[in-house]
Order: structure tokens, then sequence, then C-alpha cells
């Protein structure tokens, strides 16, 4: 069941996913060649792509759950003998496959970007510099994997945050939608008040992934006198834990859980 | 299959402050045709929105098969939408392959046994059939679904006279009767008056008059058409 309810919203999307997958060819393109042409700087546009990801699946299931509305769907589908959890399910799980496939392609293109631009910086670079650009393609691949972390998770509350204003201007009328988005955001910050309270913040602090000291010193390293910048930054550096990842995937999981309640009690055509 | 039984009580919907239906109470109990009848903007598609769980009621109670409704009262409603609700990019057969997947009371030889009837091409997407075949096919999904209760609104409006028999004919020979209650709204009573078990007349977002088809045609000593005439008047 679950599906088939999942193929049918990747065929609905493929236009979609089609499209901002040759949006994204044409933007690495001209990346590319504006890098050939004017400088090789431009590089630093293409790993700017792969943070945009971050708006994929609000702007995707977005315009999924309108499509449904607009286009008149919505009778067959809120008419599915079917709970919520399992029709939301099924479009976020192919909004999410599409966001995987798309930044893995931003990422790897951005490390074709990369190369070429180091080649070119190797090329004209002043003798002091080659040693700082060598270095860039190898801490880009080794953070990569943090930055994938951190945009998914940005994605996902993104995402949840779409169907959540979505669902609610369905549910309220008219500006349902204002109220959803003062309300996110009103729930965005308890969260972050409460996940600072010293207490919750040690009880999720447990199995570190990543410490931000380290990613720091790699990074404050491509600097010539990085080591005095360090000092001052320190305030600023926090570790990866895998206790904040669960709970942020279980704060998640409860608001989607809340939004299918209200796509089965309270949403009208 | 259970009893099917629609049971409403005091129901208005306002949108903003306009009612749109206002003080609705009567109860359906098993099976048969129900027809809503009155003209356009008397508040027959929100009343059926109403009955299947796809509106909450400012006021009052709408229960079907004694639950309160919601979406998940679709387990036991088939909602047939006066509006193309289906998804046109898929084609008939993937339609069907998708609600025998989804549904579990869906029957796929139902439906495909209609559809070969209908001489739709199952292979052609959605979005290239005709908007006669596509009325066709919304309800050989409906139709194909042996759920107690069958909801339709205005199943035959917006098409052309040939169509409309086809519509109806379909209807009545795949539409279980002796199972389900079939609720459906129109304006063209003329047309379904003969299938007619139950009536209810709506006006201005008020039910003016429900009653059985038969006592009302004795009582009043002619056809539902005129009766609405003299009702709506």
């Amino acid at each position: 069941m679950w599906w088939s309810l999942y193929k049918k919203e990747w065929q609905e999307s493929l236009f979609r996913f089609s499209l901002s997958l040759a949006l994204l060819t044409a933007a690495y393109v001209f990346i590319y060649i504006f890098m050939e042409r004017e400088t090789p700087l431009v590089f630093a546009v293409s790993l700017a792509v792969v943070f945009l990801h971050i708006f994929y699946l609000f702007i995707m299931l977005l315009a999924s759950l309108i499509k449904e509305w607009k286009e008149n769907t919505s009778h067959l589908w809120m008419n599915l003998p079917v709970k919520g959890y399992v029709l939301l399910s099924a479009k976020l799980a192919a909004a999410f496959t599409q966001f995987l496939i798309s930044i893995s392609y931003a990422i790897v293109a951005a490390d074709l970007i990369l190369q070429r631009a180091m080649r070119m910086f190797e090329d004209s670079a002043a003798e002091g510099l080659t040693g700082i650009i060598s270095m860039l393609v190898p801490l880009y691949r080794e953070l990569i994997p943090w930055v994938l972390l951190a945009v998914t998770n940005g994605a996902l509350q993104l995402g949840i945050a779409a169907m959540f204003i979505f669902i609610f201007s369905k549910v309220v009328r008219p500006f349902g939608w204002l109220a959803a988005i003062v309300l996110t955001i009103l729930a965005n910050y308890i969260y972050t008040w409460i996940k600072n309270i010293p207490l919750i913040e040690r009880s999720t602090e447990w199995l570190p992934l990543l410490k931000g000291e380290e990613i720091y010193k790699k990074i404050y390293a491509l600097y010539p006198g990085g080591a005095d910048l360090m000092e001052v930054s320190e305030g600023i550096m926090t570790n990866v834990y895998l206790g904040q990842i669960a709970a942020e995937l279980l704060v998640l999981t409860g608001a989607f859980f809340l939004i299918s309640w209200l796509l089965d009690r309270k949403v009208e055509l | 299959m259970n009893k099917p039984e629609i049971y409403l009580k005091n129901v208005t919907k306002k949108y903003l402050r306009q009612p749109a239906v206002e003080n609705i109470s009567f109860q359906l109990k098993g099976n048969g045709v129900y027809g809503v009848l009155g003209e356009n903007g008397s508040g027959k598609t929100t009343l059926l929105k109403l009955i299947a769980g796809l509106l909450r009621p400012s006021s009052g109670t709408v229960k079907v098969m004694h639950r309160p409704v919601s979406r998940l009262s679709s387990k036991d409603i088939a909602y047939l939408s006066d509006a193309d609700s289906l998804y046109s990019f898929q084609s008939a057969h993937q339609l069907i392959h998708f609600w025998e997947k989804v549904a579990p009371d869906f029957s796929k030889d139902k439906a495909f046994s209609m559809v070969r009837e209908l001489n739709l091409d199952v292979n052609m997407k959605i979005k290239n059939l005709s908007k006669g075949n596509r009325a066709r096919l919304k309800l050989v999904i409906a139709l194909s679904r042996q759920v107690p209760v069958l909801v339709m609104d205005e199943p035959l409006s917006g098409l052309d006279p040939l169509v409309r028999e086809d519509i109806l004919k379909l209807i009545v020979m795949n539409a279980d009767v002796e199972q389900q209650l079939l609720v459906l709204s129109t304006h063209e009573v003329s047309e379904v008056e003969a299938f007619l078990d139950h009536v209810i007349f709506m006006k201005d977002g008020k039910c003016i008059l429900e009653e059985n088809a038969e006592v009302l045609r004795e009582q009043k000593g002619q056809s539902l058409v005129a009766t609405m005439r003299e009702v709506l008047a």
C-alpha cells in the first residue's frame, strides 16, 4: 500500500524533479564557464548550491500539496482509505529520495568544480598560496559528510514546517498559513530554549560524532596566523553528538504525527 | 458489509459567517438510492462533503455507520467529486492498480469489467481522455469500492446527454443497492427520478423536504420533477 503511494508521489513529482536537476546542471555549467572566463573564485557558488538544498524539501513538499489542491486531486487523495501518516510519509519519502539524489549530484559537481578551480589557482597563484589551495579539496571531502548531515537536518525541519503550514492553512481559514508561520517560529523558539537548558543539553551530549575544535583547526590552518584567530573563536566551537541528532529526529517525528492527526481529523477540502 | 446508516443532527456549516447549510437533521438508514435535489447553490455539495467527512460542521453532529465522520470515514464511504479529481499522469490501468493496492475494499475485477464494457483505453494517460471518459473512469473507481456508503456529487453535471445516459446505466448496473446506501446529488431530477428510493430537497442551504420517493408520488399525485418545482418555487 505504502509503496503504491510512494510510486504515485514519485510519478507526480517527476517533472519538478527533472526540472530541478536541469536547473542544477545549468547552474554548474554556468559556474564552470564563468570560472574559465572570469575568475576561478566563482567556485564558491558551487558550494553555496549544496547549502541551498536546505530549502529543497520545503519547496518540493509545498509544491506537491499545493498541486494536490489546485488540480482537485485532493478530493481523491483525501478519500483514500489510508491513515494520514501513510499519505504524508509517502509524500515525504518521495521528496526526500529526490533530495538525496539532488544533493549527491550537487556535492559531486561541486567537487569537480573545486578541483578545476584549484588547478586554475595553482597555475596562477603566488608561491605562498599553493599550499593553502592544495588543502582545499581534501578539506572539502573531509567536511562534506558533516555538511550533508547539517543540510539534511535543516531540510527535514523545513520540509516538516512546509507540511504544517499547508495543512494548517486547510484547518483554519482564512489566514491559517499566516498563523502556521507564526506558530512554527514560536515552536522553534521554544524548542531552542528547551534544548539549551543545561540539564537537557547535557542529557543529549552522548556519543560525540564531530568535534568542532578539530574542524576549526583545519579551517584556520588555511590562513596565515590562524592560531590567533582560533583563540578568539573558541566560544563558538561546538561538538555534534549522536544524542542531539536523535533528539532532533524525535521532535521531527512528533511534529510529523501531529500534522498527520490534523490531516485525518481537522483538514477540510 | 454492515447495514449502512447516515445520521445528521442540527448540522450547520458556515464559511466565515455565511451559512452554506443550516440546521439540517435527517437519518438515512439501510440500502437504496437517496437523491439530494436542489438548484445550483442550494448547499448540495457542502452537505455531501459533510457526509463524506471532508468538511467539519460549524455546529451539529454528522455520523456515518454510528461514528462521527472525519477523513478516516473514507474506509466506509466512497466519495465521487463533481470535480475532475483523477491523477492526470496515470493511465486507467495504473489508476485501477493503484486503488487495488491502497483500498482493501476495491474490486479490481469489477473495475476492469466496467472499463471493458465502456471500451475505455486502459493504457491512455488520463489527461488524454475526453471529459466524458474521465467522468466514466471516476465513476468506475467509486463503484468498484465495496463500502456501505457511496456519495456521488453531481455525477451527471456538465456532460452531454449520451454520456449522462451511460453514467446512469453504469450506476444502476454496478451500484450494489441491495447492500449499499447511495447518496447522489443532482439538479437533473427527470433523469434520475426512476432510480430514487428517497429524496431530500434542498433550498438556500436548508432541507425543506425529506421523504420516501414512492410515498411522495402517492401523496402529491405527481412526478418528483413536478414536486420539486412546487417545493422549490
